[in-house]
């Protein structure tokens, strides 16, 4: 069956964005609904090859760009329910920009005329497009010259451009900052393309289908390390991490929550491209891809609780989160690749979720320090609530939908671990690390919202429903996740069995 | 054979307390229509919960299946015998903490009295829940939310000191609820099921023997609820909360379910067999003698009435996992039937504690000299519950200590028997003084009102009086609310 329905999710953005570029540039909002448009339609189109599935009848869409490259998508049991939520995510994003980017031009670009203003407001959108082509590009592709073009794409168009036009710091520290992002960008997707160049010369082919004749060959070793390290640099897995606070730092707030999206989709691809085809070369790194991920969630834990600058917070706490899912998968029983996986769904669904509500924050009180925020409660009630949520989903406490990614991801570490008591013993250091989730959520929660105001909070008051609405819908969507999570399993599980 | 009928009578019991709660925020500018909420929601509860009864004596279990969120995520409710021996003492000791709620609170004018019944109802709500988990999935759940909801009436005074207590109290709290955690996934990653089963889910062919010893340990790390040592000293600190808070910490709620829970690990995960096979029992009761001991050598060294209580509460609570790690039927019995009992009797010693505060002012236990004139039903009852606690006749206490030590020597372990001879004669040492400084000395200094002239003084002396005379009904009719029958029946399951 071929509708052409991935292709559109695909280039369906692209075109919106060069629109975007080309339309009346007084303007200047209608950059916005055209992209809210996009997304809306790229959710229906997302919903019917669901729908597809459901009936077993994954989407395969065939485009040969020429000998050996192709742009093949696959929408799978796999793909789908993340690039759905992917989507969902980009859209509640885009909602909330609205205003967000408003209040960055003006704080970046201080009296513009209303034409510049234009230019600028239409440049972001057209730059936000290119997230939901590359995360389609990349959770679609079978061919993994394509997806190492779709990760190059996220890197440079949106992560870049956007950084170095819409950061915080000054003009020179942005486009520092944003450089470094792209080197290591750049550096990670290197690494994945020589570990798939080596693999070309053993198999001949590019697909991720082909893939499981590697299994055996010796270099497969070699291979698969070299991939993973190209993926730990955007997992910002320890010791690779030090891109990670600086980059989501320096973001504007509204994509920021796109960025940990960006870092995570990288298990993603280890669970497509390694785990699943490759499964019997890989159980030699499963302890060690273990053990890593446990250092990574304390030491990004303890990162997260020094900070003071609420963003950097965040990002800190992205890179204990990430860990998580790579723990997940790490295990390599079915129970925690699908464990994994959903939580990284959950994961980034309340990333986005703080990141926004951090953003909230910066765009009412003016400061990004959290010593300064103290007593908010009274006066920003429903930012207090989505925090909240944000660190219920983070510290996947029930009923949202982190408990259980993190129950089925223990579940599957136990089961691969249960012969050894040592193993044993890293699963339960990895448990209780993940106390630290919670201490440093809710205390930070706890800093912001309640005890003495420390500032002059007389004009504070709650952000326009634009900015909060979109985002509690992600927190609803987060604890109709954690109730009803079969819909999401279900289709994972069309894929992951066999192990 | 025992017979499976689906109801949803728990479900209803169960929804008492959240209807009460939501109720409870409606009405909250009404208190005497608020207070009324609690009171009807607590003796609809009792009368839903005590009905059960005796379609459990007919060897029956009610079961509710709620949702099933993933494989391992199944939310039930089941009520066995020994669920229920929790239930009714919780839901009883509701109502009449409701009652002294009314007066204490009032009588001291204290603040936000709304989120104390609020969270309170949602205390009791969660502990029933726990003595009605089908599987250990649901009675983590319920245990999260009890240590949340009790967090806000540990801090209910928002001071200094209440606000130390309060984070030491979550601090020792949520991270024994992580340790709980790992152990039920482990547990599911092992057998594949959380479901209480009696016999046990676990075998010795699940896993190696010191897998299931780590196993063990998790568990025990994640009843911290229990307040075993050296996990007690959360439980002292927590006293800075109003009175009927830590009856409802000490007799109702939160360390009762640390115990109950400990029995179901027991008896209904590990299964007593395997339990004496990886010799685990005697570790339990090393640990249990220990606290039993050194809590009471401490509550000795205390002079705060309600801190000397607490420390009183840690040594008996180990007298229950005593009783579980003698792993002879006498020794479950007594343990089983030592909850119920403890708990009137526990509840009318910080009734008294308390009244005795909000009465005459005192907390110090060297001020109380000659109160027992002044306040003579107060007293009485407190004497009536401490001497319970020492386990002499004609009091509740006497027949759970009965119990542990006919278990004792079912098990032949006579070096426990004399722990528990021992332990008795320090709960009469810390426990005595108080009666005979009440009653036989002269006052000191100012003169104590009489307990008679606070206007609100039924309010608090009847709950207590209706405690303390429970302990003794219950030594002459232990199956008073069906208690011992439900007991016997648990522990004949478990010994067939």
């Amino acid at each position: 069956m071929s509708s052409h329905i991935l292709i559109q999710t695909i280039f369906v953005p692209i075109i919106a964005a060069i629109l975007i570029l080309f339309t009346d540039s007084k303007k200047g909002h209608h950059a916005g609904w055209i992209t809210i448009g996009v997304l809306l339609y790229n959710s229906i189109l997302l919903s019917k090859a669901g729908l597809s599935i459901f009936n077993k009848k994954p989407v395969f869409e065939v485009y040969v760009l020429g000998p050996d490259v192709t742009l093949n998508l696959l929408a799978d049991g796999l793909s789908l329910p993340i690039a759905l939520i992917v989507n969902i995510i980009c859209l509640s994003l885009a909602f909330y920009s609205f205003h967000y980017v408003n209040y960055r031009i003006e704080q970046i670009y201080p009296n513009t005329d209303k034409k510049t203003y234009a230019l600028y407001y239409k440049r972001f959108f057209f730059l936000y497009l290119f997230f939901p082509t590359g995360f389609m590009g990349v959770v679609f592709s079978t061919n993994l010259i394509s997806m190492y073009v779709f990760l190059e794409l996220l890197t440079i168009i949106p992560l870049y451009f956007i950084m170095a036009q819409f950061g915080y710091s000054d003009f020179i520290t942005r486009y520092k900052v944003a450089l470094m992002c792209l080197f290591w960008g750049v550096a990670g997707a290197t690494f994945f393309l020589i570990g798939i160049m080596i693999g070309f010369n053993e198999i001949a082919s590019f697909e991720i289908g082909e893939f499981y004749r590697l299994s055996g060959n010796p270099k497969t070793f070699w291979i698969i390390l070299l991939i993973l390290t190209g993926l730990s640099t955007k997992l910002a897995i320890v010791p690779f991490h030090v891109w990670m606070p600086w980059v989501h730092a320096e973001h504007p707030t509204c994509i920021a929550g796109l960025l940990a999206v960006y870092a995570n989709i990288a298990v993603y691809i280890a669970v497509r491209v390694l785990i699943m085809p490759l499964h019997e070369d890989m159980l030699i790194f499963s302890i060690p891809i273990m053990i890593i991920a446990t250092i990574t969630m304390i030491y990004g834990a303890f990162l997260t609780l020094s900070q003071t600058d609420v963003k950097r917070f965040c990002a800190c706490s992205t890179i204990s989160q990430i860990s998580y899912s790579v723990f997940g998968i790490g295990a390599m029983t079915i129970m925690g690749i699908k464990g994994g996986l959903f939580y990284f769904l959950s994961h980034i669904i309340g990333k986005a979720l703080l990141f926004s509500t951090a953003g909230i924050l910066v765009y009412t009180t003016h400061t990004r320090d959290i010593r300064k925020m103290g007593g908010l409660w009274r006066k920003m009630p429903l930012t207090c609530i989505l925090w909240m949520s944000a660190a219920l989903i983070l510290s996947a406490l029930p009923p949202t939908s982190g408990f259980v990614g993190k129950w089925l991801f223990f579940t599957g570490a136990f089961q691969a671990l249960k012969s050894h008591p040592a193993g044993i013993l890293l699963v339960i250091v990895a448990i209780l690390s993940t106390l630290l989730t919670l201490i440093y959520t809710f205390l930070t929660g706890f800093k912001i919202f309640f005890g003495p105001a420390k500032m002059h909070t007389d004009h504070i008051k709650d952000p326009p429903l634009t900015m909060s609405l979109p985002i509690l819908f992600l927190a609803i969507l987060a604890i109709i996740l954690g109730i009803y999570p079969k819909p999401v399993l279900l289709l994972f599980s069309f894929v992951i069995t066999g192990i | 054979m025992i017979a499976v009928v689906e109801s949803i009578r728990p479900l209803a019991a169960l929804a008492c307390p959240l209807v009460c709660g939501l109720l409870i925020l409606i009405f909250r500018n009404k208190p005497n229509f608020r207070e009324g909420c609690t009171l009807v929601a607590a003796s609809i509860q009792f009368s839903i919960i005590i009905s059960l009864a005796p379609i459990i004596l007919q060897n029956k279990l009610i079961t509710t299946h709620l949702l099933t969120i993933t494989p391992g995520i199944d939310l039930g409710f089941q009520v066995d015998a020994f669920g229920l021996v929790f239930a009714i003492t919780s839901s009883f000791l509701w109502i009449l903490v409701s009652i002294y709620s009314i007066g204490y609170m009032r009588a001291l004018n204290e603040h936000a009295q709304t989120r104390f019944y609020f969270y309170f109802a949602l205390a009791i709500f969660s502990a029933i829940s726990i003595a009605m988990s089908k599987n250990l999935i649901t009675f983590y759940f319920f245990y999260e939310a009890l240590t949340f909801s009790t967090y806000w009436l540990v801090a209910h005074h928002e001071d200094k000191e209440a606000f130390e207590g309060a984070k030491k109290y979550l601090a020792y709290l949520l991270i024994s609820g992580w340790f709980l955690f790992a152990a039920v996934v482990m547990t599911y990653a092992l057998t594949g099921t959380t479901d209480f089963i009696k016999g046990g889910i676990l075998t010795a062919n699940t896993a190696s023997k010191s897998t299931l010893i780590i196993l063990f340990i998790l568990f025990a790390l994640g009843s911290m609820k229990a307040a075993w040592m050296p996990f007690h000293s959360w439980l002292p600190s927590a006293m800075v909360a109003p009175t009927p808070v830590s009856s409802l910490l000490h007799a109702v709620a939160v360390v009762k379910a640390g115990v109950f829970g400990f029995v179901r690990i027991v008896c209904y995960v590990f299964g007593i067999d395997l339990f004496q096979a990886l010799g685990l029992g005697l570790i339990l009761g090393i640990f249990a003698s220990f606290t039993m001991l050194v809590g009471s050598f401490f509550a000795i060294a205390e002079d705060n009435l309600k801190r000397r209580l607490a420390y009183s509460t840690i040594s008996q609570l180990s007298y229950i996992l005593f009783g579980i790690a003698l792993l002879s039927p006498f020794g479950i019995k007594g343990a089983m039937i030592h909850i119920p009992f403890h708990a009137f009797m526990k509840i009318t010693l910080f009734l008294c504690a308390g009244a005795i505060m909000v009465i005459s002012g005192k907390k110090q236990i060297s001020q109380l000299s000659g109160i027992g004139k002044k306040m003579p039903i107060t007293m009485v009852a407190f004497a009536i519950g401490a001497i319970g606690m020492c386990g002499i006749p004609p009091v509740a206490g006497f027949i759970s200590k009965w119990f542990l030590c006919l278990g004792t020597i079912q098990a032949g372990a006579y070096i426990f028997l004399c722990v528990i001879l021992v332990s008795s004669i320090l709960d009469v040492i810390y426990f005595f003084p108080i009666i005979q400084k009440a009653f036989f000395k002269t006052p000191e200094q100012e003169a104590f009102t009489m307990e008679t002239q606070n206007p609100l003084y039924l309010f608090m002396i009847v709950p207590l009086a209706i405690t303390a005379i429970f302990s003794i009904i219950f030594c002459f009719f232990p199956n008073t609310f069906y208690i011992l029958d439900l007991v016997n029946l648990a522990s004949n399951n478990l010994f067939p």
